[in-house]
């Protein structure tokens, strides 16, 4: 029989799976972060109702998380729009195809990052640490003036320099 | 439409990510990536490369609230969860928390979800000032965040830490303890969650708190209920030893994870972690005399070294900060008077009349705590400080306070003196003070106002 710690522990270890797995499924941020409670929810109650031992945490996790995102795109469909269960379904294979590449990439990427200048870091921090709105008044940017208007060129520059050292990283076989 | 590096579709994926898309936007993506196979592989890539980005700069759940997540958790608060929830991981072992409550299941046994003290914390309360922890001890410590030299008391936000020099503790505002020998360098981004940069890093991690984990470039170091060092010198090979507990050492590449238990030490060559011996040279366990240290709720953290300073405006801080003056004991050779000295719930009136004494010939060891917040913010302060010791004495008059400094402070602090402005002398007026009948744990609820709130107590030491 499965513990409590056991699924403490697995939920640990892919959590960030299951997150990135549901983040590529939906456009919207909030839903994401609002499925993967939901997820969460259902993984932990499924998990001590199977009948037979759960081989791949991960993969069953991904199947019920995949499962939720549909419920979710059906009960707010009329919100707002977001991708079509066609595309969805395609996402989730593609996903499931890529995913020893995908991997790869972020091992490639954890090392371009610590090669970032601090000006960079900065830059990604204030973007990623904050709300918009207080992105905006600690970059000066003019009042009302949204997010993308004062940082995009900045940060687009970042994300392609950091594409490019991903890119080059995993052609030339130095994570 | 081309491809991600083309002049149309990277904008559309960025503003997708960035949530400035609109419908037509997510409709002309939705377009692109039906039956679009290598798009789709495009497409995964840049969501899969903002989130690692996200997750290692700013940690993946230190994002400031928006409206759908405070009604999500509003939602979670009327389904039953007591405290603010702000991370996924939060979420889950809330979750957990909750569901067993239901079904009536101790599972954790004696962990304290229910009322461990990172559930009082609102870590969230202002995104921007977030306090992700604090230091509590700096032993020639020669640190920096940013350029802001950091000291006992020192409030540390999202970044890095940089030890130069000397060793340091950290408290997480999730209860971990971390220990950094220098040269070290950390990124703290996420209340459950550690870079190590370079150097050593130790954590206790209180059973209460579980997942917590110490990374280092390709490698997660997950906390199952333990203590355990990580170092990471220069050559990059990165050694986990667990001094205590079990901890999982996961190898993000290849997905190895390895469970290490007591005493257990792996080395990480850069692909895989294979046994190692323990080098006692590496991982110093941070030492300490538990029986000086108090335990603290709410609102108050116990500082290990005490800070350079506690003249009002000169240490501010969101949280009620406790400190063991001196080292030394100190044997009274006359009675010394303190504000109050009886078990009992108290009101400070105006011009409080002191009364009590702590009798001479008795050896005392003596705790300051302080109150100085930032700005003109009113929250209300609650606490409590719990000693192993009889509480003899408590002293909160400034007059006595003041006279008593010189005797009783720390030498490496500066207090309140009768040379400094009286206008700026603590005050405990209106405020609410309990000492309990064991004489062991002093409350409070503290609502500063113009000036600080400053208390000192007078413990028995052992002779």
């Amino acid at each position: 029989m499965p513990t409590e710690l056991d699924f403490v522990s697995e939920y640990s270890r892919w959590e960030n799976e299951v997150y990135r797995f549901i983040l590529s499924l939906v456009p919207h941020r909030p839903d994401a972060d609002e499925l993967m409670q939901e997820t969460a929810k259902t993984l932990w109650t499924k998990y001590f109702q199977a009948e037979e031992p759960i081989r791949s945490f991960k993969a069953w996790a991904c199947q019920i998380a995949f499962y939720e995102v549909l419920r979710y795109r059906k009960s707010k469909a009329r919100e707002r729009l977001n991708f079509s269960q066609d595309v969805i379904e395609q996402l989730a294979n593609a996903r499931r195809q890529h995913d020893d590449a995908l991997t790869e990439r972020r091992v490639a990427l954890q090392a371009c990052l610590q090669e970032l200048k601090w000006p960079d870091i900065e830059l990604l921090r204030t973007r990623y640490g904050i709300t918009p709105d207080e992105v905006s008044a600690a970059t000066d940017s003019p009042a009302g003036q949204p997010i993308t208007n004062a940082m995009s060129k900045r940060l687009q520059r970042v994300r392609r320099m950091l594409a490019h050292c991903v890119e080059k990283r995993i052609a030339g076989g130095t994570l | 439409m081309s491809g991600p590096n083309g002049s149309e579709t990277m904008p559309l994926f960025e503003a997708v990510h960035d949530q400035i898309a609109s419908d037509e936007d997510v409709a002309a993506l939705d377009d692109w990536l039906r039956d679009n196979p290598d798009g789709q592989r495009q497409y995964l890539e840049f969501v899969d490369m903002q989130h690692e980005i996200e997750r290692q700069i700013a940690g993946v759940f230190s994002r400031g609230p928006d409206s759908r997540t405070e009604n999500a958790t509003s939602k979670a608060a009327a389904d039953g969860f007591l405290f603010p929830i702000h991370s996924v991981r939060w979420k889950v072992f809330a979750i957990a928390a909750s569901l067993l409550a239901a079904v009536g299941i101790g599972w954790w046994g004696n962990s304290r979800l229910d009322d461990k003290p990172i559930a009082a914390i609102d870590l969230d309360a202002s995104p921007v000032s977030r306090v992700l922890g604090i230091v509590t001890a700096s032993e020639n410590g020669l640190a920096y965040s940013g350029r802001r030299k950091l000291e006992s008391g020192s409030a540390l936000r999202s970044g890095r830490v940089d030890l130069q020099s000397g060793s340091m503790k950290i408290r997480m505002e999730s209860g971990v303890e971390l220990f950094l020998a220098g040269p070290s360098q950390i990124e703290m981004n996420d209340p459950l969650q550690v870079q190590l940069v370079s150097g050593t890093v130790t954590a206790e991690v209180p059973d209460s708190v579980i997942g917590f984990a110490v990374k280092v470039p390709g490698l997660n170091v997950v906390d199952l209920g333990t203590s355990f060092g990580v170092s990471l010198p220069a050559n990059g090979q990165a050694k986990v030893h667990v001094f205590d507990g079990v901890v999982d050492a996961e190898v993000e590449r290849s997905q190895q994870r390895v469970r290490l238990k007591d005493r257990q030490t792996v080395l990480f060559d850069g692909t895989s972690v294979a046994e190692s011996s323990y080098d006692q040279d590496l991982f110093v366990q941070p030492g300490m005399n538990r029986d000086a240290i108090p335990t603290t709720t709410g609102d108050v953290r116990f500082l290990h070294t005490p800070p350079t300073s506690v003249r009002v405006g000169q240490f501010e801080h969101d949280l009620v900060l406790c400190f063991k003056e001196r080292t030394e004991s100190t044997l009274l050779e006359t009675d010394l008077p303190v504000s109050l000295d009886a078990p009992g719930h108290y009101r400070v009136k105006p011009r409080w009349q002191n009364f009590g004494a702590v009798p001479r010939g008795t050896l005392v060891d003596s705790y300051f705590i302080h109150l100085d917040a930032i700005g003109p913010e009113k929250r209300t302060r609650e606490g409590s400080i719990t000693f192993n010791r009889p509480i003899l004495g408590v002293v909160f008059s400034s007059s006595l306070l003041k006279g008593q400094n010189e005797i009783f402070g720390d030498p490496r602090t500066a207090y309140v003196t009768d040379r400094t402005n009286p206008k700026s002398d603590p005050t405990l007026e209106n405020e609410t003070i309990t000492l309990s009948a064991d004489r062991r744990t002093i409350r409070f609820s503290w609502r500063i106002r113009s000036r600080s709130d400053q208390v000192r107590v007078f413990v028995a030491a052992d002779r």
